[in-house]
């Protein structure tokens, strides 16, 4: 999630010396980056091994557990961050899409399995998934965690895991059994407190799991009401209420794109049209200001005014998934056009070079001081570069 | 009448289809004046940057290579030179919107603007001649707004053309008021088809300035609904229209749309 490192325990508030050594050099170059990107136009290339080099650094991230989850990210001051089990949930599933490509997936499958297991050895005994890093406490089982960790047991399963049905049942329950009539959660399971429009991810997962077989009705039921309510949020210019992570902060890209895939992919799943318009409605604003701005700043006011004068990279990565899924779904070549744009924007951030802690990953913000993760590579960045380089893949295999 | 042409120099002033229509115009006992905004050398440098990246320098020499289509002037001689010469009023400035500019257009009192080239107008101009400001625009609106619509409509396999329109606060929403294809010869490539549809805006230019004087004209409003906003097109899409073209997968060569007449909209040609 968007929370940055301030949730991360405070055994890890330590500066490392071999990270902090890097962190003027790191902070100078993305200075001149910037300067240069404000005076010349931007050239985004995307080298031919970027999506390998974005899965061997996901592989580090659960390496540096010991292979007990996939690690927040790496912090310029704080070196390896704990496991996550929130996006160790979602990273399994770019591990095996990747070797489903790869062709050579063995050991990735090997890892994807073992991020599962140890998600549901973790799991809580209200069949939801813990607040923040492992080690935090006091446990606090949280609605998006649980449906991100699902989304993970889904991909597995659908592997032939099926070791992970049960854990993947405990959570649907939990998810279903919390959710109110009116499509959000009991506040003491959401993050902050408050309902998310980016809680459609959540729905998307439950959507996932209930048309497996037996299908399950009632789970369905229950993620429309979900997606119906975040629906309901959005206004007539597209942007969207209560898709924000803590009260009084603005939408960023990164929660926009959480919402939107959400939707989108539930109507890919559904055939529901208002999930569509409502992922394309936003979507053309979005594409407007990447195209009149030449960059998508980390976050926007309510009638789209930009609010950031940083990039948060992750967004905007997710962003350019959403728009290639637009055109996968729709046909639209003007959402081809921008995602590849967005993309690689975000990945011509990639950071590259014989420095093995961050080779491969892509930084929370660009510049790398952005507010959005700051001085961090989060695992959840270089996972949505890696699963929208493959998206982009697709696409440009099918031209 | 009274004609103020709007452009930009030096950049994009040398083509010569803005001489022609000029010499039309003329011809037709129109009182013509210029007005420009003038660029600086980093403005010009960074707009083509901007637009075509590095390849800016290949296309310069290739654009220096290629003669015009049917140009039978030097090219280097721009539309200022050639109003200079037949002692038309000229008039540059920074800005379009700039207090002097303003004043010395309206000292003009024109009837009608025409954009051959322009930077954005502002709505100051806009306000001043009673006929209105027309624009050429290549593509068939309503349904090609915006930028590389050439380039889209291959895209889509639908006819390429040239609008001229009357000029909103929007971008290519106002009503339009002559529209026509371009014929797509097998050898054409994107800059051929950049060529013809210079020739067919001045023509088109000229009959609209034509039609508005005699009170013939006929707006038609556009619905935003009818229509899309596109942008840039991203290179890899580039390189698809550029093999559509080559290789003759691009199917509409013009021949089935009567000359002058208004290109049939083709339903279902893109997604919703």
């Amino acid at each position: 999630m968007a929370t940055g490192p301030a949730d991360a325990p405070s055994t890890t508030r330590r500066v490392n010396a071999s990270a902090g050594a890097a962190l003027p050099v790191l902070v100078g170059r993305d200075a001149v980056s910037a300067l240069r990107r404000a005076l010349l136009p931007a050239e985004n290339r995307v080298p031919d091994d970027a999506l390998a080099a974005a899965i061997g650094w996901l592989v580090r991230t659960h390496d540096a557990t010991g292979r007990q989850g996939s690690s927040k990210g790496y912090s310029l001051l704080h070196g390896w961050l704990p496991a996550y089990p929130e996006t160790t949930g979602y990273v399994l599933g770019t591990l095996l899409d990747f070797a489903r490509r790869s062709g050579d997936g063995v050991d990735l499958r090997r890892r994807a399995g073992e991020m599962g297991d140890w998600e549901a050895a973790i799991q809580e005994p209200d069949g939801g998934i813990m607040e923040g890093a492992i080690g935090t406490l006091p446990r606090r089982s949280i609605v998006f965690n649980t449906g991100m960790v699902l989304h993970g047991w889904v991909d597995l399963l659908d592997e032939g895991e099926q070791r992970f049905a049960e854990p993947a049942k405990r959570a649907a329950a939990f998810l279903a059994t919390g959710l109110r009539d009116d499509g959000t959660w009991d506040p003491a399971h959401e993050y902050s407190g408050i309902p998310h429009t980016y809680n459609s991810r959540v729905a998307w997962a439950m959507v996932r799991l209930a048309l497996r077989e037996p299908r399950d009705e009632a789970l369905l039921a229950a993620a429309r009401r979900q997606l119906d309510w975040v629906v309901a949020q959005q206004r007539p210019n597209g942007w969207f209420d209560s898709c924000i992570f803590k009260p009084g902060m603005l939408p960023s890209t990164h929660g926009i794109a959480y919402t939107l895939r959400g939707l989108l992919e539930s109507h890919a799943l559904l055939g529901e049209g208002p999930y569509l318009d409502a992922a394309v409605k936003s979507s053309e604003v979005l594409i407007r200001k990447l195209e009149v701005l030449g960059t998508l700043p980390a976050s926007w006011d309510d009638d789209w005014t930009p609010r950031a004068s940083y990039q948060c990279l992750t967004g905007t990565v997710q962003l350019g998934g959403v728009w290639l899924r637009l055109h996968q779904l729709t046909g639209d070549a003007r959402f081809l056009n921008a995602g590849l744009k967005a993309i690689e924007l975000a990945a011509s951030r990639q950071e590259r070079g014989p420095w093995k802690d961050v080779d491969g990953a892509l930084a929370g913000s660009f510049p790398i001081w952005g507010r959005y993760a700051p001085l961090q590579y989060p695992n959840w960045a270089t996972k949505f570069l890696a699963d929208s380089l493959m998206l982009r893949d697709d696409c440009l295999v099918s031209l | 009448m009274r004609v103020t042409f709007v452009s930009r120099y030096p950049r994009v002033d040398t083509v010569a289809w803005k001489r022609r229509l000029g010499e039309r115009l003329l011809d037709l006992g129109v009182e013509l004046s210029v007005v420009y905004s003038r660029a600086g050398f980093d403005d010009q440098l960074r707009a083509g940057l901007d637009e075509y990246g590095l390849g800016i320098f290949r296309r310069y020499a290739s654009l220096k290579a290629r003669p015009g289509a049917g140009d039978d002037e030097p090219a280097s001689q721009s539309l200022r030179s050639w109003a200079i010469e037949r002692e038309l009023p000229v008039s540059e400035h920074g800005r379009l919107g700039d207090p002097d500019c303003l004043a010395a257009v309206r000292a003009w009192k024109p009837d009608l603007l025409v954009l051959t080239g322009a930077d954005i107008v502002p709505a100051s101009l806009l306000d001043i001649p009673a006929a209105g400001t027309i624009n050429p625009h290549y593509g068939l609106l309503p349904r090609y707004r915006g930028m590389n619509v050439t380039e889209w409509s291959i895209w889509h396999d639908d006819p390429v053309g040239v609008t001229v329109h009357l000029v909103e606060a929007g971008i290519d929403t106002g009503p339009t008021l002559l529209r026509e294809c371009v014929r797509v010869e097998p050898d054409d490539d994107l800059p051929d088809l950049r060529a013809k549809q210079q020739e067919l805006s001045a023509r088109l230019l000229g009959d609209a300035v034509v039609e508005l004087r005699d009170g013939s004209a006929q707006p038609v409003p556009q619905r935003v609904e009818d229509g899309r906003q596109y942008y840039r097109m991203h290179p890899e899409l580039l390189r698809v229209v550029e093999r559509r073209l080559s290789s003759g997968e691009y199917r509409w060569t013009g021949e089935d749309a009567t000359p002058g007449a208004i290109a049939p909209a083709r339903a279902g040609a893109y997604a919703s």
